[in-house]
């Protein structure tokens, strides 16, 4: 518990064992020029207040003496709502970008008791940027259009 | 307008504090991250808000304020023909401020019968070459006197002193709030929403200080790209007199902002009126 307040604090959120799975598909592109893309997944709370993030996938291990934080701000809407308040890398949160392909995330146990939302966003080098919000309950699903695939909740 | 016309409109203290260029602190990013971020600073003041379309801003006249509010080292950098650039380096995280404060007393007075410009100011070569030869049947137009070596023997003095704040704002990491300290002559923004911190579909609110004290003033906003618009397309607010204004953007991008008063209470002497302008490089971001 003490520790589940202290990530709490620091705007992560604390992922217990749990059934609840978010499942993020990162489309194949056919571009010219691809990077795998920057992506966060964090819950919003419906009456507002800090973020909480579920997942950061970046730069991480990148060897420019910033250990690849420095696009992070290219995640606007994330890097706002609390993104730039974290310290990373953060055990369970932070990890290297993906390939595409589609990846299950754990929630956190109160992720769908029904305070919040969550967001995916998504933004590539040389390519877009997309935020993709669906209501955090098992069954839902939404879809982006450019940068992200389907996202559903299970 | 002959230049007669034209300093009796500047010694008319006319209601607008209209000045001659739109200056301006461009950053090439609002928000960074990391220990290593560098920002480049345009300075300039132009015609059209963020063309560089008329003159630099001296790189001696630019000071920066670092994210514990002490001042930072002097920019370094170029003066070319229309801007000038120097790249800060972001050591530290928090906001950090770069501002220029210019203080100038300008307007006629009669000398030995001649109503003769006065500035405060020695104006240096211009930077497009010198003035084109008056017209004809003009007089040849007299320099300015300057203010200090105006004589006691000179009459009906009509002086204006303009206090003129241009600043930007750049974050790394999280926002805050020391840099917006300091030297509060004229008019100062306190942040309520952090200027670093603006999206589009989110009001804004900022509060306006007159020498450090809450006042009403005029706000004027311009978006860029005036070159693609038929006009400035400017909103025009007006701060309560807690001097609080809440702007509503119209669309994300790059705003100019401009809050003027006029008050009486000029720091000269022998001006009568004393003209506040404050102008701030805005990003608003797009939700």
């Amino acid at each position: 518990m003490r520790l589940s307040s202290l990530t709490l604090i620091g705007g992560l959120a604390a992922v217990p064992a749990t059934a609840a799975t978010v499942n993020v598909t990162i489309p194949r592109l056919s571009v010219a020029e691809y990077s795998k893309p920057y992506v966060a997944v964090y819950l919003e709370p419906a009456a507002g207040g800090p973020a909480k993030t579920v997942a950061i996938w970046y730069g991480l291990g990148k060897r420019d003496g910033e250990n690849g934080t420095k696009w992070l701000t290219e995640l606007r809407a994330w890097w706002r709502k609390g993104g730039r308040s974290l310290h990373l890398p953060a055990d369970g949160v932070s990890s290297p970008t993906k390939a595409p392909g589609s990846y299950a995330i754990p929630l956190p146990a109160d992720a769908l008791s029904g305070g919040y939302q969550i967001v995916v966003e998504a933004a590539r080098e040389h390519g877009g940027r997309e935020l993709v919000t669906l209501p955090a309950k098992v069954g839902a699903s939404a879809s982006g259009k450019t940068e992200l695939g389907a996202v559903t909740i299970r | 307008m002959t230049r007669t016309v034209l300093a009796a409109a500047i010694a008319a203290l006319s209601a607008s504090a209209a000045l001659a260029d739109h200056a301006f602190l461009m950053p090439s990013a609002s928000n960074l991250n990391g220990s290593q971020s560098i920002v480049q600073i345009d300075a300039a003041g132009a015609d059209n808000v963020f063309q560089f379309d008329h003159r630099p801003i001296p790189l001696d006249q630019i000071r920066v304020w670092r994210p514990d509010g002490s001042e930072g080292a002097k920019p370094e950098g170029i003066t070319s023909r229309f801007r000038s650039t120097f790249d800060l380096k972001l050591d530290a995280p928090g906001t950090w401020k770069v501002a220029t404060v210019a203080a100038i007393v300008g307007g006629t007075a009669m000398v030995d019968g001649v109503e003769r410009r006065v500035s405060s100011m020695r104006f240096g070569p211009r930077p497009g070459g010198p003035p084109p030869a008056a017209g004809p049947g003009e007089p040849p137009r007299q320099p300015p006197i300057l203010l200090a070596e105006l004589p006691a023997t000179a009459t009906d003095l009509k002086l204006v002193e303009t206090l003129t704040r241009t600043e930007t704002f750049v974050t790394v990491g999280s926002p805050t709030t020391q840099a917006f300290g300091g030297d509060t002559r004229g008019i100062t923004l306190q942040p309520i929403t952090h200027p670093t911190d603006l999206v589009a579909n989110e009001p804004a609110k900022f509060r306006f200080l007159i020498d450090g004290k809450p006042a009403k003033v005029a706000v004027h906003l311009v978006a860029s790209g005036q070159r693609f618009r038929d006009n400035e397309a400017a909103t025009d607010l007006t701060t309560g007199a807690d001097g609080v204004v809440t702007i509503r953007w119209p669309a994300a991008g790059y705003y100019w902002l401009n809050a003027t008063a006029e008050d009486d209470k000029p720091t000269e002497r022998r001006a009568s009126v004393r003209r506040l302008s404050y102008a701030a490089t805005l990003e608003v971001a797009a939700p």
